[in-house]
């Protein structure tokens, strides 16, 4: 156990340190001065030239790389071109806003996705069936922003029952819940009906049948603990996603996110808030599949964690 | 078989019993609607506002503020030497009781008024200015401010190279007097000294500080104190009580709330919750199209023609746009009013490079430099000038959806005398670092005044000194450049507004540019809120406001 976790740890922060590479060198690759983003579109050339060299951006680029690595060592993400703020600031702000977010949004696509996979897997073929798979494909196809556009022209706007937008509020958390976890929530019954259907084609579910056990019985104790495995490793990954922010979500509802701060970092070419909100993102899977591999030791007896 | 079906039923219910579980807390919170009600009678009882922002502030330090988003606030914090009147370009004194300028033009002397207070407690007097003059010169802020008065202010770069430790032209003969001295006279120099770089500050509060905090924690002598800032999301701007000026700030308090959805603000002005959509907020094409339409909204527009030119810079040094024919044709071969129409008609067209509320302008135009849309003529100037199968170029914009539609707009005309134009669109500092690249043949841009003067624009934008940094269409002229420096050093009247009208004739001929159009900024305005316009050259007018009951 011990030498499975030394190799995950090493082998994330082998994944984490390429990570970082990748992203400041795209970073620099871009066509753009950053330099911009702190004095503006108008300032001289002389003044942009004297705010390069303060900055340290007028050094080779593998120089700047190491000083961010030393920083960052040091727990110093740097401070962001943009607005002048702490970059560990932005993020922490924002993170646990994204947190809550993420957490609800995925909490309603697993209460309405994994429910109606079931359903439908139960009365496959059947009207039950055909009614929910049609509102699961519908529910897929949804533009995230027009479903919040809608959500918040209706019930915020027309309805008057919720705020349009913001953050801080139980209230502001429902609807871009509801949006993210409608168009996700297909995604779940599509992946639980499919692997509930071979569940169900099984043999020891045959067995059970034949045994004299009870549908429900069959398919909660029986079907639904093998079914569900492929939504445990999408659900890991799916949070680990929602984690990184929602970029199209929070720009509808002005809820003020990673996601947000990321769109507005590479907007302005802010390199460290860029390469903090991506470490985050793969931090946020990297930890994500560590604990989905867990979780798939406990669900699966099959499967060892050697 | 009957066993398993009504299993099969009880399961049903059981899921839709968890679905309907999980919708109920949707109901649960449908209650908001006292909450949002609640803000709208706290704007009344309370003297508060709500206004919506496009984007968080860039900068809050005046010396690092250059954009119209940071304008909003901070003018509001601060206070400069002199400002202009309400609704006017007239400069007055606003942190001055009077200033004087010397017959010669080179020496300003300013008498501050007396008792004015930082929001913390301090009292201004002429070193809050020259400790933000010396802000502005420091290379370690990296202000952008430092190119309006540095080599102009005497001592300035000496002191900017670190080889004195004062401005040698910027003293105190006392407390509350202030002289500056420069190089040259300079006509706009009082404009330059109302831009919001030049600001009393207090300079205990920023050393005490850091630069990096005090541009996140403004702290002035202006009609608003900061109640708080949440990064990317409100920030809350409370009265200063002590504010010089008798009887502003009128209201109490103004939340902002920074909402990238100008869908949703639009919204939320119709809910009444916010008090305008000014220069804080775009009007979005579909919702300004709406508020036209609906005679509830109709009346609460309010127009204000803006003092910029959107046009295209023409590249001057490059084939085949250094050909004079050539870059006459493209003048004439496009529509103007189809870019107007795209504008929702928030625009009116130009062939002119100064904007009509700009001194210099002129109504009518003499008929060779007037290049009106034309396509035979356009398609004849480019045969003369040996492009008869016309050619391929590539033009820069921005990415916005605006920019994008316009563009094409502009490359289908072109296409029409045998252009054929590639559009290349780039956002933020890629955009701007590739029209300084002067690579591209045009590049779609605009520009909007720092201050109302002629030279802000025909100085900036074409003077060859200028290529590339605010030149992009690579213009030098040598007999411009010269007329350039001459008209600078007149003062404000109209000697000098007619040598920049003869400059726009003389550049016209040239034809550098395509001017496209002035663009028409709308705002709207709830009927309970009193005292707002839209300035020629501020922003929003946030201490002038005031609601009535409603």
């Amino acid at each position: 156990m011990a030498a499975y976790l030394v190799r995950r740890i090493l082998g994330a922060f082998i994944v984490l340190i390429g990570i970082s590479i990748i992203t400041f060198i795209i970073a620099y690759a871009v066509p753009g001065d950053p330099v911009r983003t702190v004095v503006g579109e108008k300032a001289s050339p002389e003044v942009v030239e004297q705010v390069r060299h303060t900055m340290g951006l007028d050094r080779p680029v593998y120089v700047q790389y190491f000083s961010y690595l030393n920083r960052l060592a040091h727990g110093d993400l740097g401070f962001s071109y943009y607005n002048n703020q702490p970059v560990t600031h932005l993020i922490s702000e924002r993170f646990g806003a994204t947190a809550v977010l993420a957490l609800s949004g995925w909490a309603v696509e697993i209460i309405i996705g994994i429910p109606l996979g079931l359903l439908t897997a139960v009365y496959n073929r059947k009207i039950t069936d055909y009614i929910l798979s049609s509102l699961a494909i519908i529910g897929i196809s949804l533009p995230t922003f027009w479903l919040g556009m809608w959500f918040i022209y209706n019930i915020s706007y027309k309805m008057g029952i919720l705020p349009i937008g913001g953050s801080g509020d139980i209230k502001n958390l429902i609807l871009p819940s509801l949006t993210l976890g409608i168009v996700g929530a297909a995604y779940y019954q599509r992946l639980v009906k499919t692997s509930m259907l071979e569940v169900f084609s099984q043999d020891y579910i045959r067995t059970a049948h034949a045994n004299g056990a009870s549908s429900l019985r069959v398919t909660f104790r029986h079907g639904f603990r093998n079914g569900v495995i492929p939504a445990v490793t999408y659900a890991g990954m799916d949070i680990a996603f929602l984690m990184g922010g929602v970029v199209i979500t929070e720009t509808v509802f002005n809820y003020p996110g990673i996601g947000q701060l990321a769109m507005q970092s590479i907007q302005h070419l802010d390199v460290p808030v860029i390469m903090a909100t991506v470490l985050l993102s793969a931090i946020c899977v990297v930890v994500m599949n560590f604990i989905v591999d867990i979780l798939y030791f406990l669900i699966d007896p099959r499967i060892s964690i050697s | 078989m009957a066993k398993k079906k009504t299993t099969k039923m009880g399961m049903l219910v059981l899921i839709l019993l968890l679905i309907l579980s999980a919708c109920s807390s949707n109901s649960t919170g449908t209650d908001s609607k006292g909450t949002t009600k609640g803000n709208d009678g706290e704007a009344v009882k309370g003297g508060k506002i709500n206004i919506d922002m496009s984007a968080d502030f860039s900068h809050l330090d005046p010396a690092m503020c250059y954009d119209f988003g940071c304008y909003e606030v901070v003018t509001q914090f601060y206070n400069m030497l002199v400002t202009y009147e309400p609704d006017s370009t007239k400069l007055v004194g606003s942190a001055a009781e009077e200033f004087n300028i010397s017959d010669d033009g080179l020496t300003y002397t300013f008498k501050l008024k007396k008792g004015v207070k930082f929001h913390n407690g301090t009292e201004m007097t002429a070193q809050s200015f020259i400790d933000e003059f010396k802000r502005i010169l420091d290379p370690e802020v990296g202000s952008p401010g430092k190119g309006f008065i540095d080599p102009l202010v005497i001592g300035s770069t000496d002191f900017s190279e670190g080889k004195a430790k004062e401005i040698s032209g910027i003293t105190a003969p006392d407390p509350y007097t202030l002289v500056i001295k420069i190089t040259e006279p300079q006509g706009t120099f009082l404009n330059v000294l109302a831009m919001p770089f030049f600001p009393a500050i207090d300079k205990q509060y920023v050393d005490s500080i850091g630069n990096k905090e005090f541009d996140h924690k403004p702290m002035g002598t202006g009609p608003w104190k900061l109640k708080s800032y949440n990064t990317g999301k409100d920030m809350v701007l409370e009265k200063n009580a002590d504010y010089f000026v008798a009887g502003f700030p009128k209201l109490d308090e103004i939340t902002i709330t920074f909402e990238k959805n100008a869908q949703s603000s639009a919204l939320k002005f119709k809910q009444g919750d916010t008090a305008f959509i000014g220069w804080n907020q775009l009007i979005g094409s579909s919702d300004f199209i709406q508020f036209q339409q609906d005679s509830k909204y109709k009346d609460l527009l309010q127009s204000q023609t803006l003092v910029s030119t959107y046009y295209l810079a023409l590249n001057n040094q490059v084939k085949p746009f250094d050909n004079k024919l050539v870059r006459q044709a493209v003048n004439m071969a496009i529509d103007k009013e189809k870019l107007v129409k795209l504008n929702n008609g928030r625009a009116t067209a130009t062939n002119q490079i100064l904007p009509p509320d700009m001194p210099g302008y002129q109504k009518d135009l003499p008929a060779e430099v007037d290049y009106k849309f034309n396509k035979e003529k356009a398609k004849e100037l480019l045969k003369e000038a040996g492009f008869a199968d016309g050619f391929k170029t590539t033009m820069l914009t921005t990415s916005s959806d605006q920019a994008t539609k316009e563009a094409q707009s502009i490359q289908s005309d072109l296409k029409e005398i045998g252009i054929d134009v590639e559009i290349r669109p780039l956002s933020g500092s890629s955009y701007s670092d590739g029209a300084r690249s002067l690579k591209y043949g045009m590049v779609s841009t605009a520009w909007f005044q720092d201050y109302p003067d002629p030279s802000n624009f025909l100085d900036v934008l074409l003077n060859g000194s200028e290529v590339p940094a605010n030149n992009w269409a690579a213009y030098n002229n040598p007999v411009v450049n010269d007329m350039l420096k001459k008209a600078s050093t007149l003062s404000p009247g109209q000697e000098r507004w007619a040598a920049f009208s003869e400059i726009q004739l003389e550049v016209l001929k040239d034809a550098p540019w395509v001017p496209l159009y002035t663009p028409v900024r709308y705002a709207i305005v709830q009927p309970w809120l009193k005292g707002f316009y839209q300035h020629p050259v501020w922003m929003d007018p946030l201490q002038n406001i005031s609601v009535t009951k409603h």
